[in-house]
């Protein structure tokens, strides 16, 4: 079992700033010092007897809740105060409809699967975050601005990055436009944080500036600070780093292998794609990084997690819905399923759109819909999942589901079996407290 | 992160929250500068947020004339460098200015004079202006370098204007001996926690003092002679903002923290023991020194300021008190030697002698308590209390009283009307009744942790209570126009006052009325004052004072009420803070609600327009045209700041179309939110034009979801661009475009303003096939333009919209002209900018 000191306190396990700051420094030279990186050293030691359907997950985070009886699971036999306007349309599987705001995702609805019956019970924000991307209950009150809020349990990003390490130069795991609020990893340390863009890959002069050497930077230069570095790493070597000391290495080491690599700059050269197929995506910032996305699994990336906001509708949720919400979905899952599946890549890449809940049923005295996590309809493509399907149902007025409910440890566990990860595999904390990956759940086999 | 806006949400589903109408009152802001000398004339800065073209302003110390010089100016939008993150998240208020003059006389005492607006739509809050009485200066806003200080002591009235702004001073400093540095910053009502940093020639920091507690910091530090030194002053936070005006006193000399006793009685003289800072031998440390004081007699004062002077320089005014009662220091009193108090088991301090009587005690052992015994008699009542605010001291005091068993049988830690409004303000006092003969003990405790040095004083005041009586008023009321509203009066009797007090309210605004023969009456502690406006009252404002009379023994009362005014964010003591006058108005009813169409967010791109749906409801018969404008009181999440410009409501249309221009420096990372007013052109009866203005209701407001811009400029290459002198510089830059725009570019020459005579750069248009482009700038002043300049240039594109009709009239956007022109010709505008660093060498 790999062991990695992590230092004294949680809070250094990933502080976004400084990893920032690390890179930044990278990009003027001070990292250019550093050892070749290790950040594949894990990539053998995932090991499950099922064979892996995926390679890489891409997953679309709706953060703030949506609504899904407007778009997924239309509810048109139920009162006026329930169904909402929007109407429902067929999709390319008989028997299956969606919102009328879901045209495109309609038309390839034989592509990919709805989860209808994912249901949980956790209503905050944060705390409903952190369910689903560690599949354990928030010990905190909802509304932490904590960034990442999962200081002790790994996200689902960070353990694939520990099970399956990078596929090639560039990080295992990938947040973006934003960091994801529970896309930390936890006790696994700062080894398996997310890279985080921090940049809108729908903006015009798109880069990631940590892939960039800073003004004023040499070749010369980063070279002769890798060598003073390189010295300092030989001293490390013989009192191996804790603390921020340590994490902070770890920075420095991911981020000389994004500068000195050429396929991380391809791999973010996001204008390098032909204008037809970015427009297909959609000129949006869900669009773009879907795109993105895409690229990133291709070069070999294992976990990109989208982070895509305003999705908590509370007030006058129709317009938002209609003129920005819904479209932008139909457009960037629809586009991103058709290409991983014109690129032969949609077996094995696991897509899966979701928030971290889904929306009252019964529209509210301000014309938007509350927060509602006993019903979400959950979008999962490729990856082994058999598609064209409707999975599970809720009753009458999309609140409960009326088959067997699907809860977060039952999608984690899927998920992890899709891309061979043992599910059941336990670390240790720096404590000694055994952690599963997953702590309950099931392979939901009607998925695939 | 949509972190803060879904906390907002989480409250929001845990109270449903409260929609509702806003008040539409305006509030002040600031006074710049904030402070002068007595005897001197000022042109000032007055600011405020959601004034309007007719507003009143008041000054609540008649000796001080104020004359309005100018009209309203617009909407002044913070500039850069820009907050991110959670900080930016709760954004002060936008405020609009006026160009005023102040006349002081030479007779005003120096101290904070308040000041006050008032429009048809309500009265604000007040806002403090500081009379000084030594050397001041104005800082100089336009310098780059630290400003020098010629010559202590000196006063500077400044502001840290930016974020991330450093205001530095630099002063020499002949005679060495202790420095002292004193800021007055949320004692004027300036919401920023100073920083204030000494440094020596080498820029090693000698000494800091950070305003932690939200007290304005000061500091004493000890200079060499013939040295140099610089002060630094910032915010915690390193926020900066036009609000944040300052007072920065420097002075040569020591600093008095205490005086034992800390009152002395009218008339006498007696030796004064100073506490301080570097009162004896001019070096940083506490120490003390005693000086013979002469007490003024003056019976209408309670506090006279005194200035130390010591070899090392002139100390600040320190507050003695002026008393009546016999003054003693704790360890004068009998029985103090005596060890272990035969009450409550506790160490004895000493036997009070005589009452009534007051004493100053000093905890000086750490976490320390004082005990007093006294001798009772049963009924007897004693009025009990321990100050420490009210004479400078860091302790927060409490008080208790024991039995001779030691039985608690009462205690208070703060006097009663201490509010969280009031912080500082933590003296403790009781009204104690004797249940039975025999001996008690007051224990006297500090709660702050700041005992255990001489410092550390309290003034301890045991007394009977005499009949006398204290009213309270709020300090401003509205009253709408052929309506009525209640004037609360509360009376504080003490000393069983047995009869009823009489009120007569002078000052009210024409047309407002009150019933005769007011009195409150022996068993009421408060009076409902009904005020009525008349239907045919016009809309003004006026100070009003309510004051009282009672008869005891013959003899006649008179007090006047006191209200509690804001401006003050660090108030000392309630007596900071108090003021005679209450602000009324005349109001009139709103002619209109306001609310966005779309209460949910739109995706909109950075440096682009949104046209947001904006909905009026149109009241008390009203159909004529309104104006919709940006609120000075923006809402949580309006970060960076979205403009909008002034819009027309066609008379008649209940619905509008306002643009909202996304700045391209948003973060693409959540919620904007910007909230607008609507105001109304409405005469009052006596035919005075009035402007009446509308908010959107509690937590609604125009929202929008950032995303990443359709266009950008940038320059090619980062390095200095330089120029021969004379010549034009050609400026290298890359255009990227989103595929959604395929509209041309124009660039532009934007600034900084102060350069646009002495350059000249032919607009230019790129076509949308085009990426690179040179964009050449010429130097045309003679001498020629040289050093160093940050210029910057504007790319702007533009789709075609369905545009409202813009206000030709009102002055409160902030947007520039060239873009109104744009909105106003029926086009949206897509803008980027960019900063060029040039450098035009100088003539040989």
């Amino acid at each position: 079992m790999f062991w990695f000191d992590h230092g004294n306190s949680e809070r250094d396990y990933c502080d976004r700033m400084s990893r920032r700051r690390a890179l930044r420094i990278g990009g003027s030279g001070l990292v250019a010092g550093l050892n070749l990186p290790r950040l594949f050293q894990f990539e053998a030691e995932a090991a499950t007897d099922q064979p892996a359907k995926a390679r890489a997950c891409i997953m679309l985070f709706l953060e703030g809740g949506p609504s899904t009886i407007d778009m997924w699971d239309l509810k048109p036999e139920a009162p006026s105060e329930i169904r909402g306007p929007y109407k429902q349309i067929a999709t390319s599987v008989p028997g299956t409809f969606f919102g009328e705001h879901q045209p495109c995702c309609a038309k390839i609805a034989h592509k990919f699967t709805v989860l209808r019956s994912h249901s949980h019970n956790d209503n905050g924000h944060q705390t409903g975050y952190h369910y689903v991307m560690t599949g354990r209950k928030a010990d905190f009150p909802d509304g932490s601005t904590l960034i990442p809020n999962n200081v002790l349990y790994p996200s689902m990003g960070s353990i694939v990055s520990r099970e399956l390490g990078a596929g090639g130069s560039m990080p295992a795991y990938i947040n973006m436009p934003n960091p994801m609020a529970a896309g930390g990893p936890g006790f696994y340390g700062a080894e398996h944080a997310p890279f985080v863009i921090e940049s809108d890959p729908v903006q015009p002069d798109f880069e990631v500036k940590d892939l960039r050497v800073a003004p004023g930077g040499k070749t010369d230069r980063l070279r002769t600070r890798h060598r003073l570095l390189s010295g300092f790493e030989r001293l490390r070597r013989q009192t191996p780093l804790s603390g921020p000391a340590g994490v902070m290495s770890t920075y420095y080491e991911k981020a000389y292998e994004l500068i000195s690599s050429p396929e991380a700059k391809k791999a973010f050269d996001i204008r390098s794609e032909p204008e037809s197929l970015r427009a297909e995506y959609g000129y949006t910032s869900l669009g773009q990084c879907a795109l993105l996305a895409r690229r990133l699994v291709e070069a070999g990336c294992r976990f990109i997690g989208i982070d895509h906001g305003s999705w908590d509708t509370h007030f006058d949720c129709f317009p938002s819905l209609e003129k920005d919400l819904a479209p932008q979905i139909d457009q960037a899952f629809s586009a991103l399923v058709n290409d991983l599946e014109h690129r032969g890549l949609l077996e094995s890449t696991l897509v899966v759109m979701m928030g971290e809940m889904g929306r009252t049923p019964r529209i509210n005295g301000r014309a938007g819909r509350d927060h509602w996590s006993q019903a979400q309809s959950v979008l999962l493509a490729g990856g082994g999942i058999r598609p064209g399907q409707a999975v599970g149902a809720t009753d009458i007025h999309g609140s409960y589901p009326i088959t067997t409910p699907i809860g977060v440890d039952d999608l984690l566990h899927t998920s992890f079996t899709l891309m061979g990860i043992d599910a059941t595999k336990t670390y240790y904390t720096p404590l000694g407290r055994p952690v599963p990956i997953v702590k309950d759940g099931r392979f939901v086999s009607e998925l695939v | 992160m949509r972190i803060s806006f879904l906390c907002l949400m989480v409250l929001a589903l845990s109270v449903p929250p409260a929609v509702g109408q806003r008040d539409p009152d305006p509030a002040v802001a600031y006074v710049f500068p904030p402070g002068a000398r007595a005897g001197t004339t000022l042109d000032v800065r007055l600011a405020g947020s959601d004034w309007t073209p007719d507003m009143q302003f008041f000054v609540l110390e008649p000796r001080v004339n104020l004359e309005i010089r100018s009209s309203l100016g617009k909407v002044l939008m913070p500039g850069p460098p820009f907050l991110i993150g959670p900080k930016a998240n709760d954004p002060l208020p936008l405020s609009r200015e006026v160009s005023a003059r102040l006349v002081l006389p030479a007779t005003l005492p120096p101290g904070p004079i308040r000041w006050q607006v008032a429009n048809a739509n309500g009265t604000s809050g007040a806002g403090v202006f500081v009379v000084g009485s030594g050397p001041e200066i104005i800082e100089d806003e336009e310098r780059t370098g630290p400003q020098t200080i010629e010559s202590l002591p000196l006063t500077v009235s400044g502001r840290i204007l930016n974020n991330e702004e450093i205001d530095r001073y630099v002063i020499r400093t002949p005679q060495g001996g202790p420095v002292t540095c004193e800021l007055t910053a949320r004692r004027i009502g300036s919401k920023f926690n100073g920083v204030l940093e000494i440094r020596d020639s080498d820029g090693l920091v000698l000494v800091n003092s950070v305003d932690t507690r939200g007290l304005d910091p000061v500091l004493t530090f000890l200079a060499e002679a013939g040295g140099t030194y610089s002060i630094s002053l910032r915010d915690l936070d390193f926020r900066g903002n036009r609000s944040f005006v300052y007072r920065l006193s420097i002075r040569q000399g020591p600093r008095v923290l205490a005086a034992i006793p800390a009152a002395g009685r009218r008339g006498d003289v007696r030796k004064i023991e100073f506490v301080g800072i570097g009162l004896a031998t001019g070096k940083p440390t506490l120490e003390s020194v005693s000086r013979e004081v002469s007490f003024p007699s003056n019976a209408k004062t309670t506090v006279f300021e005194y200035q130390l002077k010591t070899d090392f320089g002139n100390a600040q005014t320190f507050p003695l008190l002026l008393s009546d009662l016999p003054e003693f220091v704790e360890p004068e009193l009998p029985g103090g030697d005596t060890g272990v108090s035969p009450v409550g088991k506790s160490k004895s301090t000493g036997r009070i002698p005589v009452a009534p009587c007051a004493m100053t005690g000093i905890l000086d052992e750490r976490f320390g308590s004082d005990c007093y015994e006294f001798s009772a008699g049963k009924g007897d009542v004693w009025q009990i209390e321990a100050l420490a605010s009210r004479i400078r001291s860091p302790l927060d005091v409490t008080v208790t009283i024991r039995d001779a068993r030691g039985k608690e049988l009462a205690a208070n830690d703060d006097l009663p009307g201490t509010t969280d409004a009031l912080p500082g303000t933590t003296d403790a006092g009781l009204l104690f009744t004797v249940p039975e003969d025999g001996t008690y003990a007051i224990v006297v405790r500090d709660v702050s942790g700041r005992s255990g040095t001489r410092a550390s004083v309290y003034r301890l005041v045991v007394r009977r209570p005499e009949p006398d009586f204290t009213l309270q008023v709020p300090q401003r009321l509205n009253v709408v126009i052929g309506g009525g509203t209640e004037l609360i009066v509360k009376a504080v009797r003490t000393g069983r006052l047995k009869d009823p007090i009489r009120l007569s309210v002078t000052g009210l605004p024409p047309g407002v009325t009150v019933p005769e023969n007011l009195a409150i009456p022996v068993d009421k502690c408060q009076l409902e004052i009904p005020l009525q406006s008349a239907p045919d009252a016009p809309s003004t404002a006026s100070l009003v004072t309510v004051t009282g009379t009672a008869r005891i023994d013959n003899r006649t009362l008179t007090r006047t009420a006191v209200a509690q005014a804001a401006g003050n964010l660090a108030p000392r003591t309630l007596q900071d803070n108090a003021v005679t006058s209450i602000l009324v108005a005349s109001t009139m009813k709103p002619r209109a609600k306001i609310r966005p169409v779309e209460s949910d967010e739109r995706t909109v791109h950075r440096g682009s327009t949104h046209l947001a749906p904006v909905a009026i409801e149109r009241l008390e018969g009203f159909d004529g045209e309104l104006i919709v404008q940006m609120e000075g009181a923006q809402p949580t999440l309006f970060r960076q700041g979205i403009l909008g410009p002034d819009v027309i409501v066609p008379r008649g249309a209940n619905r509008v179309f306002y643009p909202c221009l996304v700045p391209e420096v948003a973060e693409t990372l959540g919620t904007y939110r910007i909230s607008v007013i609507a105001l109304a052109r409405v005469p009052d009866p006596r035919g005075n034009v009035r402007y009446l203005l509308s908010r959107m209701n509690t937590n609604t407001s125009i929202a929008i979801s950032v995303e990443g811009g359709l266009l950008r400029i940038a320059r090619a290459g980062g390095e200095l661009k330089k120029a021969p002198p004379g010549q034009p510089l050609d400026i290298p830059l890359v255009i990227s475009r989103s595929a959604k725009l395929v509209e041309p570019v124009r660039l532009e020459l934007w600034g900084p303003p102060m350069l646009s005579e002495r350059l000249e750069a032919k607009p230019q248009v790129v076509a949308a096939d085009q990426n690179e482009v040179i964009f050449r700038i010429t130097p045309t002043s003679d001498p020629p333009l040289a050093g160093r300049h940050t210029l910057t240039i504007r790319a702007t594109a533009v789709k075609s919209g369905d545009l409202p009709r813009l206000t030709e009239t009102s002055n409160c956007t902030p947007l520039d002209q060239k873009t109104l022109s744009l909105l106003k010709a029926g086009f949206l505008p897509i803008i980027s900018e960019t900063t060029v660093p040039v450098e035009f060498a100088p003539e040989s």
